[in-house]
């Protein structure tokens, strides 16, 4: 009977995990594959891949630096690679962020209505815009 | 007195006990401010709840946290729940409690597997549980991973003792995506599974001691040519820098933890080549080959942008450990003492009988204890290594089963671990800008949170916190050999 339960038990724990791991697999294999043409790399980025590494370089050292708290240095970077890519909300989203760590609620306020213009729906950049908003009223 | 005992037996008291303590945490405790409460790394992480694989923060090495960010989303999209920062911090709080219920109710099923008495389940429980890492870090920036991976590590330690290959795989597949380090340990546990009373011969002095001395060459090496050679020091902000005026004090320090690290493996009957060489374990073999492809596959599938991070390096995580290791004497130690309380000091106390332990409970428990605190142990940041305390806390406690109790031993514990949990400390962080003292480490009121973190810990606080830790290294010492805890029981 107890090597019964015991059986019956694993097989419950089996199940349980077989769950947790197939619902956000079923959603990161659904976005894998809807969103293939927008996961796919651009003509225009394949036609200039040193172009596409510098930006996600910089975007990348923005990021770092914002890690670390050096929001100016995060800004810098962030700007250098909104140079080489100026239609990446991403990059908008995170200036306004630095923007943000630094109180500097009117150009957040700028970059992230950049970043909602690029995508509507990004809802960090709304986040971050009412964030911004706020503070600025205060 | 029966009837807590009975309490204590039900299996579902610890979970319900996590469950109320998540409650009144996240009800009443201080919450990190930075980032609308997101943290730093919990602001990658948000990215991704957000937008799953269109998010900028996934690459190489957050590819490989993506498993609770993406179960977060997956859920609140089934709840149509807009994924905002509010909504993420709560789902996170809520996968924590609830992980850490899952991890204490599949403990105590391996607890009661070993027939350990009710008291010594508390202090296992106390030990496990009632520490900085799970009592407090959890609620307080809660949109991490480590819960989810203290978690797999706890059910993997179940199904490993109950033989469970199936599962052993699966969680080792969430594990990869979850925290990094869960893949080698379910392969090791894969690859090595558990038998009852596995043999124990211990190795003659010679073979031993060639075991360390290999182990301190190995770390010699690599200070040598870490920090002496290439003069390698943080550079991050608010991270001191190594003393150098106490390089040497700190070089012998976590040369001495070395030398004693390899006794885990000093069990003659693991390298019987009968033991390795069985079927059992080409299928084994196989299934950890399956495991490996699945994932280095996945991983690259999903970070499509092929987005590179430095920490997926494990040159950068052995650099790391060596210079934070380095920062000042015994930091390790510190950090891990100030971060999960009592656990390191009785572990150095009562290394000789826990190594025997370890040797009894098969190569699969023995290796992946020693691959991970040999590569991760000097980690200052002792989240790193957040994965192996279940384990730990499992071999200890069949340690001190065997030994006759003595309640000032117990309450020593207790009061350490209290005192561990920083509950009675409020953190009050950036409220303030405290600045940097003159090694670069945060003052307070910043360090209130810093100080549970030895690569950001300051001079003073390091100071206070190893004063506290080797006073509570001496107490438990004279309480195992001097005191009663070490008579033999009145029958």
């Amino acid at each position: 009977m107890n090597m019964e339960n015991r059986e019956n038990s694993d097989k419950v724990i089996t199940a349980c995990l077989f769950i947790i791991i197939l619902l956000p697999v079923v959603f990161l294999i659904k976005q894998r594959i809807e969103q293939a043409p927008k996961i796919e790399v651009t003509q225009a980025e394949k036609q200039n891949p040193n172009k596409t590494a510098a930006f996600n370089a910089c975007l990348n050292q923005g990021l770092e630096y914002y890690y670390a708290k050096e929001y100016e240095k995060s800004i810098e970077s962030t700007k250098k690679a909104i140079a080489l890519n100026p239609k990446n909300s991403s990059a908008y989203n995170n200036l306004c962020s630095a923007y943000n760590e630094l109180y500097m609620w009117e150009k957040a306020i700028e970059a992230c209505s950049l970043a909602l213009k690029i995508d509507s729906n990004f809802t960090l950049a709304k986040n971050n815009l009412n964030w911004a908003k706020n503070n600025l009223n205060q | 007195m029966n009837s807590f005992k009975k309490i204590l037996n039900n299996r579902f008291f610890f979970p319900v006990l996590v469950i109320l303590w998540g409650i009144v945490s996240v009800l009443f405790f201080e919450k990190l401010p930075a980032n609308n409460g997101l943290g730093w790394d919990g602001y990658r992480y948000a990215l991704i709840v957000q937008e799953l694989l269109l998010s900028s923060a996934v690459d190489n090495y957050t590819v490989l946290r993506i498993f609770p960010p993406s179960l977060v989303h997956s859920i609140l999209k089934l709840l149509y729940v807009e994924p905002s920062a509010a909504h993420i911090i709560n789902s996170f709080h809520v996968l924590n409690t609830l992980s850490i219920a899952v991890a204490a109710f599949f403990f105590k099923k391996c607890l009661a597997q070993f027939s350990i008495s009710p008291e010594n389940q508390l202090i296992a429980f106390v030990l496990l549980l009632f520490n900085y890492a799970i009592a407090n870090f959890t609620y307080y920036y809660p949109v991490m991973t480590d819960s989810v991976a203290f978690c797999v590590s706890a059910i993997m330690l179940y199904c490993y003792l109950r033989k469970q290959t199936l599962n052993l795989f699966l969680l080792t597949i969430i594990g990869a995506f979850t925290w990094p380090s869960l893949l080698l340990q379910g392969v090791l546990l894969i690859l090595f599974p558990y038998e009852n009373n596995y043999p124990v011969k211990t190795f003659n002095s010679r073979i031993r001691f060639g075991f360390s001395l290999f182990s301190c060459v190995y770390l010699f090496v690599l200070i040598a040519y870490f920090v002496f050679y290439s003069g390698q020091d943080n550079e991050v902000y608010g991270v001191p820098k190594i003393d150098q005026n106490l390089i040497f004090t700190s070089a012998i320090g976590i040369l001495l933890l070395f030398y004693f690290l390899p006794q885990l493996l000093f069990n003659k009957a693991f390298y019987y080549p009968v033991s390795w060489f069985t079927k059992r374990t080409l299928i084994s073999l196989v299934t950890c080959a399956v495991i490996v492809v699945i994932i280095f596959v996945a991983k690259d599938w999903l970070n499509y942008s092929n987005r590179q991070s430095h920490y997926y390096n494990l040159q950068h995580q052995l650099t790391t450990s060596m210079v934070f290791g380095m920062a000042k004497p015994l930091i390790s130690v510190v950090s891990h003492s100030t971060y999960f309380g009592s656990l390191f000091v009785l572990l150095i106390v009562l290394w000789n009988p826990f190594t025997k332990e370890v040797h009894a409970l098969g190569k699969g428990w023995a290796f992946f204890l020693f691959i991970n605190l040999f590569l991760f142990g000097l980690k200052t940041e002792s989240r790193a290594i957040i994965n192996v305390v279940p384990w730990l806390v499992f071999g200890l406690t069949i340690v001190l089963n065997q030994k006759p109790r003595n309640k000032w031993f117990s309450l020593a514990i207790v009061c350490f671990n209290i005192l561990s949990t920083k509950m009675w400390l409020s953190v009050n962080y950036g409220s303030a800008n405290g600045g940097l003292d003159n090694r670069g480490a945060a003052l307070f009121p910043d360090q209130g949170f810093f100080l549970n973190f030895g690569n950001r810990m300051s001079e003073k606080m390091w100071l206070i916190q190893l004063g506290l830790t080797i006073a509570f290294g001496i107490i438990i010492y004279f309480l195992i050999k001097t005191n009663e805890y070490g008579k033999p029981r009145k029958l």
